[in-house]
């Protein structure tokens, strides 16, 4: 057997299946299937006590399908075979007349894998650090091995529906609640799991056994509370189909008996994989795993060592960033107007991990490790011996030109990364007479948190600049992608459009809450002018004035804006369009100026409008060359600035709708509304000189 | 005035990519039976009315003797007609077109068979040290066509490359057209209109023995990205496998006549040659030399390119047609555009593969048929070929 092997101790008549597939995580393909059919036979011929299911990977246990050997033969019928065989070959392992058990350590059990131990083990046993969960809402599909009924069953409606729903992965120490894991050491682990078996000889499986009571059993009513809850959360955007199957299938499987509920799951599942969007959402996850890594083409010999770094500005930025750097085990020194200042603000990193190691998704070590990276200063001349240094102070200019100018002189060597989501490096570096040494590192909020980086090459960066950006980026964990020169770069100048396009569909006369729920239906993760509260209207207006003061004529601030900013709506603790969360604040709407001369759009128009600003964006940021290539650019807007990830970005959106069709649209609406941002970009009319109706991305 | 001349028949064989479908053939054979369909394309064989044969090729080692292939192909095809063999590169097919044409403006000829044939897949490695053996030592095998240079020059990738630098073609623009070649390619394949010039050819691969129908080189489900994350091929800067064509096989054919003895014939006129021209450059010019030809081609005939409904510039390189488009609209950015939009309409090199020595007849007919679809006009075709001459050929229908 290739992909798991079978092993029995004769003397405890136990065996163990040792899960080992091809590829660096195990993965279910029809091997592994295969594998684990003659496996059970052999168990049940053999006579077994019982199955000890392992794995023989450090960090995965079993995660999910094999994408890559479903998209050799993306058809209905090759899915709907692999997965009935896959129920098939779980459910006679579950009916063996032997209890089963899995024991993990340390490593993940994710989709197929955790639906996997979910129907067949009667008991998990596992070490911290585990985890386990159901992403596969994340690639386009949803737990179909009979996930939504294997979860319920141990953990309750509610819980499923946030798991499936939600793709999340959670601890295993999570699932110790419901009794069927028990969280252990990794020396004793085999010794529990066998002792477990021998004293649960004859045990039913839970799943077969009609007297089985799932916990927090409800009134029908309120489950149908429940999924009507859930549904208006999950399903409120038409363009994901995967979330309405998910959702079909768990609510129709309430009714139903176990093994009809699960093929009811198949019966959802295999026609997604014909879906264009699925195929987004799995094409995306490509992207993100195998083409996110390499996308910026720096020179690594050019790169500066990364052992050591400074960070100017000891603010929210700065010490996000400095508690990535030192969590990746770099020297970080730690720089604001006096050491006090800094001090504290190491303090206050401190204080914000202490969380995660009372809940123990920390271990006190990595910690302390990254404590002992970290030193405060409040002096230039430490800068004398370090290689890069990020600044992260306020976004003003003068402000970020005298630190150029106080660091350049200490060291004029010293790479000067200015993190900063909107001037330009040309502007940043005018007064200095080593403007090579300057590049942009722009960050987002909370930067422990956000995957993106977006490295900024001014016209005047060196090669040695930029692979330094890069490389350390990368070794902060960031996915980074390079950027041209240019106001507000690509992802704040993308996103900043976004929310003016909110506020002026408030000024054409659509109600701002209304215009949030259609983001939400096209597929945004949160509306435009709910994000201009949540990413804190300050920036948002000044970020507004800077472009339009650069670009006059592409962007104009709505005058709602300017009104909103100087009442003092501007979100984060101060009043905004919503209060307490998501609750409409209706004393915002005294601020909108209605724009009796531009048409109303009607909904559809508004949902498109929305997503062809941000389209729009990025095909400009093409003809400026401040973007490259449309990895980047799908890469940079689903991980930057939440452009809708069923649509994969808007070079994929672009292919998918065709070029004409999308230029017919931009066009139509920027003669209909007279927003200068709708102005189409030239790249669309080179695309179609060129013949590329399709195929960007 | 000189006689006109006349287009009575084109055919091709599909092109195959590199070690393909037509890797195991003989190419004197390939050539014959491009040959065979051409001559009897109009409904009777045209064999007798052939007063001479001319044949383009530009890697004759690929023949089992690379010397007189042109005879070769005639003598199997039971022609016992003077037949010329001419090797100027890519331009080789439509320099024995242009000869044709001389013939027959000379009145020296009333008929001609214009051949251009390539076998990419079977050009030998060779060794010049063998002949007088190796004392001590390796023995070193250079493949003549990795990469296509000539002693002393750069290779063509990166005279392509540094073109579309000179010219301000960004590179992005040289994969969005690459990729554009491959979709025009898809779109016209689904149409139906290759049907005009392919001629399906049963071929033998391994143990396989089967009808060879359709161009095996274009892959219209890739995308610009992809191609855009290709690196660059032999120091080039912008020069990548996605914004070439590969090394292909193939073949194509054409008869031409008077327009006096066609009629007497009573033959189908496809399309009228109305001039050719070739031109020559510094031998890094490739990039731009297809416009260079066109421009003296037009100005001869007073045409302006405006005048033009269809282009064919061969991909030898995706640079070449951008570039001399850029050109030939004179650096106004909206007339490029609107010149791309009409050139090589049913894709080119890129997708359909570059049998070196077959591609100018081939872009020449695709053109004429195109032509042909859309009720007449008239088309300008050129190829570059190695250190930068160049042919133009104006095809009005």
């Amino acid at each position: 057997m290739g992909e798991l092997r079978y092993r029995l101790d004769r003397k405890k008549n136990i065996a163990v299946f040792e899960i080992d597939t091809s590829g660096p995580v195990n993965t279910i393909g029809e091997q592994f299937i295969a594998d684990l059919v003659k496996a059970t036979e052999k168990a049940n011929s053999d006579g077994v006590k019982g199955v000890v299911l392992a794995s023989a990977k450090a960090k995965s246990f079993l995660d999910g399908a094999n994408l890559m050997e479903i998209m050799k033969d993306p058809s209905q019928l090759n899915l709907k075979h692999v997965v009935l065989k896959l129920q098939e070959t779980l459910a006679n392992l579950a009916k063996s007349p032997f209890p089963v058990v899995a024991v993990l350590t340390g490593q993940t059990a994710l989709g197929g894998g955790f639906e996997t131990l979910l129907w067949t083990c009667d008991h998990i046993f596992s070490t911290t650090g585990s985890k386990m969960g159901l992403p596969e809402v994340n690639v386009g599909l949803f737990p179909a091995g009979g996930g939504p009924e294997t979860l319920r069953k141990i953990a309750g409606l509610k819980t499923a529906l946030d798991v499936v729903m939600g793709g999340k992965v959670l601890p295993a120490e999570f699932y110790s609640k419901s009794g069927l894991v028990t969280m252990v050491s990794k020396d004793e682990i085999l010794q529990e799991a066998e002792k477990w078996i021998e004293g649960h000889q004859g045990i039913i499986n839970r799943n077969y056994d009609p007297d089985w009571k799932e916990p927090d059993l409800l009134s029908n009513d309120e489950r149908q509370k429940l999924i009507k809850k859930a549904r208006a959360r999950y399903c409120i955007c038409p363009e994901k189909p995967y979330l309405k199957a998910a959702m079909d299938a768990i609510e129709e499987g309430l009714d139903l008996p176990f093994e009809e509920a699960v093929k009811n799951e198949v019966r959802h599942f295999a026609p997604l994989i014909t879906e264009p969007n699925v195929k987004n959402k799995i094409d995306l996850f490509f992207a993100m795993t195998g083409i996110a890594p390499k996308i910026a083409k720096v020179n690594p010999k050019k790169s500066l060592s990364t052992e050591e770094i400074a960070i100017i500005g000891a603010g929210l930025m700065g010490q996000g960033v400095a508690q990535v750097c030192a969590d990746k085990g770099m020297k970080v020194l730690l720089i604001d107007v006096d050491k006090a200042t800094a001090e504290a603000a190491i303090e206050k990193i401190g204080a914000g991990l202490e969380p995660l190691v009372k809940k123990g998704r920390w271990l006190p070590d990595r910690k302390e490790r990254l404590m002992n990276n970290l030193r405060a200063s409040g002096d230039y001349e430490k800068l004398k011996t370090i290689p890069l240094v990020i600044e992260a102070v306020f976004e003003d200019l003068d402000l970020k030109q005298k630190i150029l100018k106080e660091v350049q002189d200490v060291n004029p060597d010293i790479i000067f990364a200015s993190n900063t989501s909107t001037i330009p490096m040309e502007d940043i570096s005018a007064k200095s007479n080593r403007p090579e040494q300057v590049v942009g590192m722009h960050y987002f909020s909370p930067v422990p948190l956000m995957p993106l980086l977006e490295v900024i090459q001014g016209p005047k960066t060196s090669e040695a600049a930029l692979a330094t950006a890069v490389t350390s980026g990368r070794r902060q964990g960031k996915t980074c992608i390079v950027v041209g020169d240019g106001p507000a770069f690509y992802t704040s100048r993308t996103f900043g459009v976004f929310v003016m396009t909110g506020f002026y569909l408030a000024e054409m006369g659509l109600d701002p809450w209304e215009i949030d729920r259609l983001a939400l239906e096209a597929g945004f993760p949160q509306g435009p002018l709910h994000v201009y509260g949540t990413a804190g209207g300050n920036v948002v207006y000044h970020a507004g004035c800077f472009m339009s003061s650069r670009k006059p004529d592409l962007l104009t601030i709505p005058e709602s804006v300017g009104k909103m900013y100087e009442a003092g709506y501007v979100g984060a603790g101060k009043p905004c369009f919503y209060k307490n969360g998501m609750e409409p604040d209706k004393s915002a709407l005294e601020f909108i100026v209605r724009n009796s001369s531009l048409p109303t759009p009607d909904r559809d128009e508004a949902k498109e409008m929305l997503l062809l600003s941000m389209v729009n964006q990025a095909f400009l940021c093409l003809d400026e060359g401040v973007l490259r290539d449309y990895f980047s650019m799908d890469i940079g807007a689903i991980l930057g600035i939440g452009f809708p990830d069923c649509w994969h970005g808007p070079a994929r959106y672009v292919s998918q709708k065709g070029v004409k069709a999308t230029l017919g649209r931009i066009q139509a609406i920027y003669e209909k509304y007279n927003l200068a941002f709708f102005k189409p970009a030239r790249e669309f009319e080179k695309l179609i000189a060129c013949g590329v109706d399709r195929g960007l991305l | 005035m000189a006689e006109n001349c006349v287009i009575v028949s084109a055919k091709r064989s599909p092109f195959g990519k590199y070690l393909g479908s037509l890797s195991e053939m003989e190419p004197l054979d390939v050539g014959v039976k491009v040959a065979e369909a051409t001559l009897s394309a109009p409904g009777k064989s045209l064999k007798e009315n052939i007063d001479q044969v001319f044949v383009g090729n530009c890697i004759p080692s690929a023949f089992e003797t690379g010397s007189v292939t042109g005879r070769q192909i005639g003598l199997k095809l039971g022609m016992d007609v003077f037949t010329t063999t001419v090797d100027t590169a890519c331009c080789s097919p439509l320099t024995a077109l242009r000869m044709a044409l001389w013939g027959m403006r000379l009145g020296e000829l009333d008929s001609a068979l214009v051949i251009g044939v390539e076998a990419m897949s079977r050009v030998p490695h060779s060794s010049r040290q063998l002949r007088t053996g190796v004392r001590i030592g390796e023995v070193k095998l250079p493949d003549p066509i990795f990469p296509i240079n000539y002693p002393g020059y750069n290779s063509v990738a990166v005279d392509a490359s540094d073109g579309a630098e000179k010219y301000d073609v960004s590179k992005r623009m040289l994969d969005t057209f690459a990729m554009g070649s491959h979709l025009k390619w898809a779109d016209a394949m689904k149409e139906g209109k290759f049907d005009d010039e392919i001629v399906p050819i049963k071929v033998r691969k391994g143990r396989n023995e089967y009808l060879f129908s359709q161009d095996e080189m274009p892959r219209p489900n890739g995308n610009i990205a992809l191609i855009q994350m290709l690196p660059t091929v032999f120091g080039a800067k912008s020069t990548t496998p996605g914004n070439a064509p590969g090394l292909n096989d193939g073949a194509s054919a054409m008869v031409v006549m008077t327009e006096k003895k066609a009629k007497s014939l009573d033959l189908p006129i496809l399309g009228t040659i109305v001039d050719q021209a070739g031109e020559t450059d510094m031998p890094f010019g490739i990039s731009w030399i297809p416009a260079k030809a066109i421009k003296k081609v037009l100005e001869r005939n007073k045409i302006t390119i405006d005048e033009i409904d269809l282009i064919e510039i061969n991909e030898a390189f995706a640079a070449m047609p951008l570039v001399s488009t850029k050109i030939l609209a004179g650096g106004d950015e909206q007339k490029w555009y609107g010149l791309i939009n009409r050139t090589n309409v049913n894709g080119g090199a890129v997708a359909i593969g570059h049998p070196v020595g077959a591609s100018g007849l081939r872009i020449t007919m695709t053109m004429m048929y195109e032509l042909i679809r859309r009720g007449g006009g008239q088309g300008v075709a050129a190829i570059c070929g190695g250190l930068t001459q160049g042919e133009a050929v104006i095809v009005r229908v």
